[in-house]
């Protein structure tokens, strides 16, 4: 069974753990980074998309700190979250490189 | 709100905001302020911060607890789950209130709709992955919902029973006739008028078993010429039982009432008597509806079921 595509927000944020762990407000930050500010993703969002990773089974927690008097919980990638995304990448690659090569064909007739 | 939290440099430095703030307008001398910025810049704790801003007026120095926009949040994050709120609530409060805007004290529209719609998420995902055992339950609490809810159906619908009598009307007068199709047509509408009378209904409902009130019965009635000479009696009730004896009570009150000072050979009649249609008996209705309830339910629950199980086998073969 092939896997179907992820949702980019998912996508997103396992590549935002892909570096290693990071706590809640970490991941909607670099989120908007890797998206070059395309992908706002708010709390509520975050956290129903954690939810269902870590039911999944494929993001983990990590370890919890108290900064200001706050909860800092970090979270990261498990074994089969790394394999989903590194799956995704390749068929997103193999996606792209068909796309380019037929623009390529389009913009150069032979 | 907890004295004993460990304060940050952050907090340390709003104090210190908020101390110039009050030397600016007065509230603090000179040397009132040296002291206090001193102590707030050495505060370790919540309440050593709080200690240093006791008497003057203002809102609390670190954005912890306390304040209207946390409790806001906090009355938000209530729609949560209660095994989400245990794990994360902490975690999206600290979140939160990192994210909001400075200034900030309530929360806006498109955060409230955000953290009500990923509440509306969290509610609908599984606690955890389900097992073949969990799909099966799913199928299994569809059936049984069907069932009960096919039962409840078919005892809630007992629908009301018509019961049918024809009745020849009686002549007119001893040997008579009305002649003219005027004639006949005004003298068969008298005789329905006389079978929806007050007369002929208050025997009728008199004669029922059990008693049944004279305008229960005048609603339940219905009279319709079949033709020139045959009308039909249709009586709506609970039962079949009580319908035919409402049917018949009222066709016997119209002959005895409008022709008993006719002779025999002219008086009106009863051509067909009252009848029901088989009422299929309340088990097999039962039977039947709870048996519909239990396969559709069944088919909705292996529906969810499946739904659930690609969702879970999208993720675990990777």
């Amino acid at each position: 069974m092939t896997d179907s595509a992820l949702r980019e927000p998912t996508f997103l944020i396992l590549t935002a753990l892909a570096t290693g762990a990071r706590h809640g407000y970490a991941i909607m930050t670099d989120v908007a980074g890797i998206s070059e500010g395309r992908v706002r993703l708010r709390p509520g969002s975050l956290y129903a998309a954690l939810n269902r990773l870590l039911v999944e089974g494929l993001i983990e927690f990590d370890r919890e700190e108290i900064v200001d008097g706050r909860l800092r919980r970090y979270y990261r990638l498990t074994d089969p979250g790394a394999h989903r995304l590194a799956a995704e990448v390749d068929r997103l690659s193999r996606t792209t490189a068909v796309a380019r090569q037929r623009l390529k064909l389009l913009t150069e007739p032979s | 709100m907890n004295d004993h939290l460990r304060v940050g440099d952050a907090d340390r430095d709003r104090a210190a905001a908020v101390l110039r703030s009050h030397l600016a307008a007065g509230r603090l001398t000179g040397d009132e302020f040296d002291d206090r910025l001193a102590a707030a810049l050495g505060a370790v704790t919540v309440a050593d911060l709080r200690q240093v801003l006791i008497d003057l007026p203002g809102p609390a120095v670190t954005g912890l607890p306390d304040s209207g926009l946390e409790r806001s949040y906090r009355r938000l994050l209530a729609f949560y789950p209660a095994r989400h709120r245990r794990v994360h609530e902490d975690e999206m409060l600290a979140v939160l209130m990192t994210a909001a805007p400075e200034g900030r004290t309530r929360p806006g529209l498109r955060e409230a709709a955000d953290l009500l719609g990923g509440a509306l998420r969290v509610w609908c995902q599984p606690a955890r992955r389900l097992s073949w055992r969990g799909l099966l339950g799913i199928v299994a609490a569809g059936t049984v919902t069907g069932f009960l809810g096919g039962i409840t159906v078919a005892a809630a619908s007992s629908r009301p029973v018509t019961s049918t009598t024809l009745v020849v009307i009686g002549r007119s007068g001893p040997g008579q006739q009305p002649v003219t199709s005027a004639a006949v047509h005004a003298y068969l509408n008298r005789q329905i008028a006389i079978m929806r009378s007050h007369q002929v209904l208050a025997r009728a409902a008199e004669a029922v078993r059990p008693a049944v009130p004279e305008q229960t019965l005048s609603r339940e009635v219905h009279v319709t010429p079949v033709t020139d000479r045959v009308v039909q009696i249709s009586v709506e009730a609970p039962t079949a039982a009580q319908a035919v004896i409402a049917a018949s009570a009222v066709a016997v009150s119209y002959i005895t009432i409008a022709t008993e000072h006719l002779p025999p050979a002219d008086r009106a009649g009863v051509l067909d008597p009252a009848a029901t249609l088989p009422e299929p008996s309340f088990f097999s209705t039962v039977a039947d509806s709870s048996a519909l309830g239990a396969l559709c339910g069944t088919v909705l629950g292996a529906f969810l079921a499946l739904a659930a199980s690609r969702q879970r086998r999208r993720f675990r073969i990777t």
